[in-house]
C-alpha cells in the first residue's frame, strides 16, 4: 500500500481493457507519461479498474487520454 | 483536503477478514466486498490497488500482531522445555483469542501469496533459528532439518488446537485443550526432538 497520499491523487476508473493484448498496448501510454506517479488495472475486477496516482492530472484528461489510444473509461464512483 | 479516513480504512478491513472466514478466499472480490461493507468499490480501491493488495496488507498487518504475541517474554536462549512451552502458551493465547485472524492466516499461508515479495518475517524466524542452534549446542535438540523439526516441535500442538477450535475430535468427543494436556504432548515432544 502507498504510504504518504491523499485521496486527491488517486484516480479510479472503469474500463474496457479486457485481454492482455489491450493491456499490453497500453502499458507504455502510462509507464511513460511523465505526470503518472504510479499505476495498475485490477484484471482479475470484473470492471478492470484502473487506479492512478498522479497530482496533476484531472479525471478529464485521464479519460482523454486513454481515448486517444482506444480504451474507454469512466469514474468509478 | 480529505485525508485517508483511517476508522473507514479498519471497517473495510474486519468486513474484508470477516467475508474471508466465511466464504475463503475463492468466493472473495472487491466488489463483493464494498457491497458488504457498505462503501462503494472505489472507496476500496482508494485503499488498495487491487484484490491481492488488500490480501497481503491484511496478513502483513494480522502476522505482525500474531509475532509479537509469539515473541513476548521469548528469548532465543531459554532452554527447549521452556521456550517451546511458551512458544504454545503464547500461540495459544493469539489463537483463542483472535480466531478468525488464526483462520484468516491459515488460509493464507495455504494461498499462493505467501510466496509473494511484499510477504516477509525475518525477525521472528532469526528468534525461532537462533532458539534452535542454542538447543543444539546445548545438546537438547538433535540436528534435523528445519521442516522436520516444525512438524514435531508445532505439529501435534496444531492439531490438538485444531481440535479444540472445531470442538470435536475424530472420535467425535468434544476435546478441549488444557495446560495438563499440553504438558503431556510436550513431553512427548521434547522426548522426540533429543539428539
Amino acid at each position: 500500500m502507498t504510504a504518504d497520499y491523499t485521496i486527491e491523487n488517486i484516480h479510479i476508473f472503469i474500463t474496457n481493457i479486457h485481454t492482455v493484448q489491450e493491456f499490453e498496448r497500453i502499458k507504455p501510454v502510462l509507464d511513460l507519461h511523465k505526470e503518472i506517479e504510479e499505476w495498475n488495472i485490477d484484471m482479475e475486477d470484473v470492471d478492470r479498474v484502473l487506479r492512478v496516482t498522479t497530482t496533476k492530472m484531472t479525471d478529464e484528461e485521464i479519460i482523454g487520454l486513454l481515448s486517444q489510444f482506444g480504451v474507454i473509461c469512466r469514474e468509478l464512483k | 483536503m480529505r485525508t485517508r479516513d483511517e476508522n473507514k480504512e479498519a471497517a473495510i478491513r474486519e468486513k474484508a477478514l470477516k467475508m474471508i472466514v466465511k466464504e475463503g478466499f475463492d468466493g472473495f472480490s472487491m466488489q463483493k466486498l464494498a457491497r458488504a461493507a457498505g462503501v462503494s468499490p472505489a472507496t476500496i480501491y482508494i485503499y488498495y490497488k487491487n484484490r491481492e493488495d488488500l490480501l497481503n496488507s491484511l496478513f502483513n498487518e494480522i502476522h505482525k500482531v500474531f509475532i509479537a504475541n509469539a515473541l513476548e517474554n521469548f528469548s532465543p536462549g531459554l532452554s527447549l522445555e521452556k521456550g517451546l512451552w511458551l512458544q504454545w502458551k503464547n500461540r495459544l493465547g493469539f489463537i483463542l483469542a483472535n480466531p478468525a485472524h488464526f483462520f484468516f492466516l491459515e488460509q493464507f499461508r495455504h494461498s499462493p501469496l505467501i510466496n509473494h515479495k511484499d510477504i516477509s518475517n525475518s525477525e521472528f524466524k532469526e528468534n525461532m533459528k537462533g532458539f534452535c542452534i542454542n538447543a543444539i549446542k546445548r545438546g537438547e535438540l538433535a540436528r534435523m532439518e528445519p521442516e522436520i523439526f516444525w512438524a514435531v516441535a508445532y505439529g501435534p500442538f496444531y492439531s490438538l488446537v485444531k481440535f479444540h477450535l472445531q470442538k470435536k475430535s475424530m472420535m467425535g468427543n468434544d476435546f478441549k485443550i488444557t495446560d495438563h494436556k499440553l504438558k503431556q504432548v510436550l513431553k512427548m515432544v521434547l522426548t522426540a526432538l533429543k539428539p
